[in-house]
């Protein structure tokens, strides 16, 4: 069929088998076939695009149709693989658990001045490294924003509404669990706090 | 555990049962018979598609059909899709909240009472 097709289609065939590719494996295997017949047949029936602008159009159509599909299967994949979504949570529960309380005794050791050791020396050692503790302090700041991905993106639904052959790609949380969405709403307050703290610090207003 | 509340069913999802209606029908027919059934208002591209057939297999909405037609006629490498009664029920129900919603729209005025037939 496509030795049919007509140079301006030629051209275009290869930017769609190039979209295809980007499909996950599995939905390749069940439906890359299909999908570049269907295209096929839609090509050979179309007017062709003789005029860079058409062909251009045409072009960017395909993507808008397909790189939200592209996007929803790839993170659709990855949730059906993830009962590690599971697995990942529970990770994530217990790095903000040290996480909070190692602050804690932050708090404890330099604000409230309790005849705690550093933290500092009983996590990293006595002599600790530069490095070591630019680790240590980055993760201190950035644990609850890595938990609150863990527990939205398993509940994150990704919706494509084509009207009039525009793509429009829609983001929706699911529903989630009561404890899940108190675990969520607290990482994200840590995270605006903690981020704030840093950016408005960076900014020299404190 | 209280049972799901039917959702609205997306534009896509809806166009793909409503194409399928009238007898099975493969990816490119599908498209097609969007096109003619929302007088040219819904296109629907590949992509959302086949993402949308993916789903809707896995909801027991379509069904891939084992009837083929002639190999001299077609490729074989084309599934052909029908509904489901799962798929069918859907489509009716769906049909049937957009008729309230139509019949509750023209109890309030907000469109036209329904046309008389046969006038000019």
């Amino acid at each position: 069929m496509s030795d049919m097709a007509s140079p301006a289609q030629r051209l275009v065939l290869p930017v769609y088998k190039r979209l295809l590719a980007s499909y996950p494996a599995a939905f390749r295997q069940r439906f890359e076939q299909e999908m570049l017949l269907a295209f096929q047949d839609w090509l050979n029936a179309e007017p062709t695009p003789r005029s860079k602008a058409q062909q251009l159009k045409l072009a960017s159509s395909l993507i808008a149709d397909m790189l939200p599909s592209i996007i929803h299967e790839h993170l659709s994949e990855w949730r059906s693989t993830m009962k590690v979504s599971s697995i990942i949570q529970k990770v994530a529960l217990a790095a903000l658990a040290a996480w909070a309380v190692i602050w804690a005794w932050f708090i404890g050791k330099w604000f409230l001045l309790l005849p705690l050791a550093d933290p500092n020396k009983w996590l990293l050692g006595e002599d600790y490294s530069h490095t070591a503790n630019s680790i240590f302090g980055a993760a201190l700041f950035i644990i609850p924003f890595l938990a609150l991905l863990a527990f939205v993106i398993p509940v994150l639904k990704i919706q494509t509404l084509t009207e009039n052959g525009d793509g429009v790609l829609m983001l929706r949380l699911q529903k989630m669990g009561k404890a899940q969405a108190l675990v969520a709403w607290v990482c994200l307050g840590a995270t605006v706090i903690l981020w704030g703290m840093v950016f408005t610090a960076r900014m020299g207003w404190w | 555990m209280t049972p799901t509340e039917p959702q609205p069913l997306t534009p896509a999802v809806f166009h793909i049962l409503f194409a399928l209606a009238d007898g099975e029908k493969h990816g490119y027919r599908i498209m097609q018979a969007v096109k003619i059934n929302s007088r040219g208002e819904f296109t629907i591209g590949p992509g959302t598609l086949y993402g949308s057939i993916k789903r809707m297999l896995a909801d027991d909405l379509i069904a891939e059909s084992e009837e083929r037609p002639d190999p001299e006629l077609d490729d074989q490498r084309r599934h052909y899709y029908r509904l489901t009664d799962t798929g069918r029920n859907t489509l009716q129900a769906d049909l049937a909240r957009m008729d309230a919603l139509l019949q509750r729209a023209r109890a309030l005025q907000i469109l036209p009472a329904s046309p008389t037939r046969g006038t000019p």
